[in-house]
């Protein structure tokens, strides 16, 4: 059974999540540095989160969004998604063996990586305030 | 017999005598080449009274049948010898330009014996083997030999040399080929050293055939994308195998203080982009390799400066700094240059002074017992006097130059803070975030080591072999289960894919196992399956552990060190560790290995027709 029941929730839950990201003052400007704008396209339920960082000073969530030309493209099941935030997934394995597809320039990619350590926590946290403690398990 | 050179030279430095000794199209097939053919060499040559520095201790140069072909990422070669660190089995596995040049002189391996009055090296070309004086060489660092051997005998000859730590038989002396191209583990330099052998030199221009050219073109064209599309593959070009270090903290991979710690913020410091930024000028590769994940550094200032050469890899980085709590690349580079010149491997020199660092911080040793150095964690003036003590073994180099099992021995104190497996170091992948490592590490021929087997390239998940199913699916990774099947598999290809054959684990690992078999087949005429290989693998498997028996070896030495499977208090692991008493038992039942004793079972050596260390073993014990 799929993780998340619809794109909606779906949605909700990373929006939600991503806004947080953008507020949160220590995380935050390590995303924005990187300059980068990064598409992830979900399936299953389907949706595309657009990460807009291109400013340096703001992070930028949009849906769905054909506009913006993304430097980095990431396609993976929404589950997949979710256990990438969680901080369980191996990232290698998943892009081997193409359960995430990541297209982009590898440098700034590999820059990037740093960036995520504290955002694995954050994840599961704002699971818990918004009332999915079934999805941290 | 194509892909082979069907040669091998055989040296006996005792009496000067150089022999050509046909390699059997039997021999190939049975044992394929690297490290497998050499046990089988190193069986024909046992002796019971054998010694590491003994000069009846052979020492194995093989090549695998793809090196010098245009086949990516195959120009390897192993180096293999009782090995002084650990007292069993030892081999070390090296890329660089060596394997290619020695096929192209003609050979598929040499075999080195006895020991030279003086110092002498090996001159290999197509016409003639000779034993030459080194004695204008013995004394100098790996680079100046390179440069002086290329300055007296030109340019064309690539050079295995080793420096003053081989000389001086520090426990894991290296061997150096172009500065920084390393048999780094096991210490097969000393081995060298010990029979007064400072550098072989070999020159030729002999092609190597292969016996489907055009198969192989077309299979070339097909895999050649690989290279280009891989983020594997493009990551290591990129920033080279440092290049998986911030996934690495993220997971729980990196050691951190001698395994004690779970999380570092200085660890950021060391990651691929201040790589990048602060001391990386350039890339390098080996012989025929599209993956280029060697660097060139150079620090211009300060107290660690050094001229552009050879960086640190991965593992450098992690037992110079995060295993010292040293967070400073320019200090991490002067350290690997100065371990390159003089020839030992950073893996355990790094283990054996954070073991020291250990035993100083919990009170087992003081500043008296190390030379007045203050060995506090992150202490970069002390770990660098230290290292500059080892080749030389001056002081404290004395002990620093036996590795760190050897040293708790002598104190008689301080094993809980060992991280060696049957005497070798681990390297710096973490089994708390991977259990798949725990029964990795203990069932790996030579002692700890992630390279062994395929364990660590399926369960990191750069190497993806969906045609053998226990290494495509093993379960959880913080799961016991699953594991001893992943082992056993792993060893039984791994023998074959990067100790035999023999594949870069990286440069290798964009490939299924239907298309290295393939190519395999292609270039050496030869029809093997899969379940072929895994046969195979398996035999070598038996044979490497079963020469490891005869030195003493038994079940307990697969035990792991404490201080890597006790659960963490903090990081990304914490509170998680593997069973690998678990894990062991499972595998010594899907072996048919004594779970006691740990040997193997008569009737399974007999059945893989290992015959004669079936009689060796069941002589000596029962």
């Amino acid at each position: 059974m799929a993780v998340f029941k619809d794109s909606e929730e779906l949605k909700n839950v990373l929006v939600g999540f991503f806004n947080k990201l953008a507020s949160d003052e220590t995380i935050a400007p390590n995303f924005v540095k990187s300059k980068l704008v990064i598409r992830f396209n979900y399936r299953e339920p389907d949706l595309s989160l657009t990460l807009d960082m291109s400013s340096g000073k703001d992070l930028v969530v949009t849906i769905n969004d054909g506009e913006k030309v993304p430097e980095v493209d990431m396609d993976m099941k929404a589950d997949i998604a979710h256990k990438f935030w969680l901080g369980k997934l191996n990232l290698t394995m998943a892009i081997t063996r193409r359960q995430m597809v990541v297209r982009g320039p590898v440098p700034k990619i590999l820059a990037f990586l740093p960036a995520l350590k504290p955002t694995y926590q954050m994840y599961k946290d704002y699971l818990k305030e918004t009332g999915h403690e079934d999805l941290v398990e | 017999m194509k892909g082979y050179k069907g040669k091998i030279v055989s040296v006996n430095l005792t009496d000067g005598e150089v022999h050509n000794v046909p390699l059997s199209e039997e021999l190939a097939k049975e044992y394929i080449g690297g490290s497998g053919i050499a046990a089988k060499i190193f069986i024909d040559h046992y002796k019971p009274d054998l010694t590491p520095f003994s000069p009846d201790n052979p020492l194995i140069f093989m090549t695998g049948p793809l090196a010098g072909t245009k086949v990516p990422s195959t120009s390897r070669f192993t180096v293999s010898a009782l090995s002084p660190l650990t007292g069993i089995w030892g081999e070390s596995n090296s890329g660089g330009y060596f394997a290619a040049k020695l096929k192209f002189a003609g050979y598929d391996g040499i075999v080195v014996t006895g020991k030279s009055d003086i110092p002498v090296y090996l001159y290999i070309t197509p016409d003639k083997i000779e034993i030459r004086d080194a004695s204008n060489y013995w004394g100098m660092d790996t680079y100046k030999t390179e440069d002086a051997l290329k300055e007296n005998l030109g340019k064309n000859g690539e050079i295995l040399a080793i420096g003053p730590a081989g000389e001086n038989l520090v426990l894991y002396a290296s061997i150096v080929n172009r500065k920084g191209h390393l048999s780094g583990r096991a210490g097969m330099g000393a081995v060298m050293g010990s029979k007064n052998l400072k550098a072989i030199v070999v020159e030729g221009e002999e092609p190597v055939e292969v016996a489907d050219p055009e198969r192989l073109d077309g299979i070339l064209k097909e895999i050649l994308p690989y290279y280009r599309e891989s983020i594997t593959v493009l990551s290591l070009r990129e920033s080279g195998t440092n290049s998986s270090f911030d996934l690495g903290i993220q997971m729980g991979d990196v050691p951190i203080k001698n395994w004690g710690l779970g999380e570092w913020d200085k660890a950021e410091h060391l990651g691929p982009s201040p790589y990048k930024e602060t001391i990386q000028r350039g890339i390098d590769t080996c012989y025929n390799c599209p993956v280029a994940c060697k660097r060139i550094v150079e620090v211009n200032d300060g107290p660690y400066s050094i001229e552009k050469g050879p960086g640190p890899e991965y593992e450098t980085v992690c037992a110079f700094g995060t295993m010292l709590l040293i967070d400073d690349l320019k200090f991490i580079s002067k350290v690997n240059d100065f371990a390159n010149k003089m020839g030992f491997d950073t893996i355990t020199a790094g283990s054996t002074i954070a073991f020291l660092m250990d035993l100083y911080d919990h009170g087992f040793i003081t500043k008296d017992d190390v030379d007045g150095v203050n060995l506090e964690w992150g202490n970069k003036e002390a770990v660098l006097e230290l290292v500059k003590k080892i080749p030389t073994k001056e002081g404290m180099g004395a002990l620093l130059a036996e590795g760190s099992k050897k040293i708790a021995e002598k104190l008689g104190k301080g094993k809980e803070f060992l991280t060696t497996v049957k005497g070798l170091e681990v390297p710096m992948h973490d089994p708390r975030g991977n259990f798949g490592l725990a029964i990795g590490y203990a069932t790996s021929v030579r002692g700890g080591c992630h390279v062994s087997s395929l364990v660590y390239p399926a369960t990191a998940g750069f190497a993806y072999f969906p045609e053998i199913p226990e290494l495509a699916d093993f379960g959880d990774p913080l799961s016991n289960e699953s594991k001893a099947a992943l082992a056993a598999k792993a060893n039984d290809f791994g023998m074959f894919f990067h100790n035999s054959a023999i594949w870069c684990i990286l440069g290798g690992s964009v490939l299924n196992a239907t298309e290295i078999v393939n190519i395999f087949n292609v270039v050496t005429g030869f029809d093997f399956t899969i379940e072929d290989i895994l046969e195979k693998g398996e035999k070598i498997w038996f044979l490497k552990r079963g020469i490891s028996h005869l030195f003493g070896m038994r079940a307990k030495d697969d035990k792991l060190p404490a201080k890597i499977v006790t659960p963490l208090k903090e990081g990304p692991t914490a509170g998680f560790a593997p069973n690998a008493d678990e894990q062991l038992e499972e595998f010594y039942k899907l072996r048919s290995v004594d779970s006691e004793t740990g040997l193997p079972k008569k009737e399974k050596l007999l059945s893989l027709n290992l015959t004669k260390l079936s009689d060796l073993l069941y002589n000596k014990n029962t």
